[in-house]
């Protein structure tokens, strides 16, 4: 399942190498990052595309190269696992089955799929040397 | 809207588990404000909700986490560039939503530095007294905002 993060030219290159770093601090920021968030290729986003993130962040930091998505091919169960660890952070208000079809699960998250400090970041850095990536432009 | 429920009234109805997912949620949310002006801040570690009435100033921890807080924030940015596009970045910005049969003015602002939602739809806000906010001021978000 490819997975899309828009952000600019600089920091897909980082993230491509490296992996997605929820400790990340922006500059002129004093708080990082926290969580680390996706779209997901072809299935309808509640949110916003990763080509708007992609073209925010440029605009603010126009040292940085431009607009750029990495994109991911993940495993489903990695998917999965983020989907039902950030439904579980709406404190229940949000009805969810963990065995549901993972396209429900992921319309049920608005189409994001976000990775806070747990075992599916943990899942996707261990694996992510190993993982189909690219950095897509943006119009 | 129920004329003798209030605010508090109708959010803590709102806090009640939804089908909907993350667009449900928002939308049960932005809903429960019809009639009031309130604000949802995250500080700290957690979250809270605020407006005032006639008792004076009043504010409750919201029971989501800021994480799930921000995707809240994120359907609102959502929300502002479907009824008019590209009006608002998603690290901040403001608009009028359609909500249910009511319209409501939202202000944004959804960085790692800062997450709040302002909703107006009290008695002393007039549709047609707001301006839909440049399209280079959104951009940049709210109040000099830096975006992430």
């Amino acid at each position: 399942m490819w997975l899309l993060h828009g952000t600019t030219r600089a920091r897909a290159e980082s993230i491509e190498g490296h992996g997605p770093d929820v400790r990340f601090v922006e500059p002129g920021s004093t708080r990082i990052a926290e969580n680390f968030s996706f779209t997901v290729e072809g299935a309808l986003s509640a949110v916003g595309d990763s080509l708007a993130y992609a073209r925010g962040k440029a605009a603010a930091f126009p040292n940085e190269r431009g607009a750029a998505v990495v994109a991911v091919d993940a495993p489903e169960d990695v998917v999965r696992m983020a989907a039902v660890e950030h439904l579980s952070l709406f404190g229940g208000l949000i009805e969810y089955d963990e065995g549901a079809d993972l396209a429900e699960l992921v319309a049920l998250c608005g189409g994001v799929i976000q990775f806070d400090p747990g075992p599916a970041l943990d899942s996707l850095l261990a694996m992510w040397r190993t993982l189909t990536k690219e950095i897509r432009g943006v119009p | 809207v129920t004329p003798s429920e209030t605010v508090h009234d109708r959010l803590q109805r709102a806090f009640r588990p939804t089908q909907g997912g993350v667009a449900g949620l928002t939308e049960q949310l932005l809903g429960a404000c019809v009639g009031g002006d309130v604000e949802f801040e995250r500080v700290g570690d957690r979250c809270f909700y605020r407006w005032t009435d006639e008792e004076g100033a009043q504010e409750f921890p919201l029971p989501l986490s800021p994480a799930a807080f921000r995707t809240i924030l994120a359907r609102v940015a959502a929300l502002c560039n479907e009824r008019s596009p590209e009006s608002v970045s998603p690290y901040g910005g403001e608009g009028e939503l359609v909500v249910g049969a009511a319209e409501v003015f939202v202000r944004f602002t959804n960085t790692s530095q800062a997450q709040k939602l302002e909703v107006k739809s009290g008695p002393g806000w007039n549709a047609a007294s707001q301006p839909l906010p440049a399209k280079e001021g959104a951009a940049e978000g709210q109040n000099g905002a830096r975006l992430e």
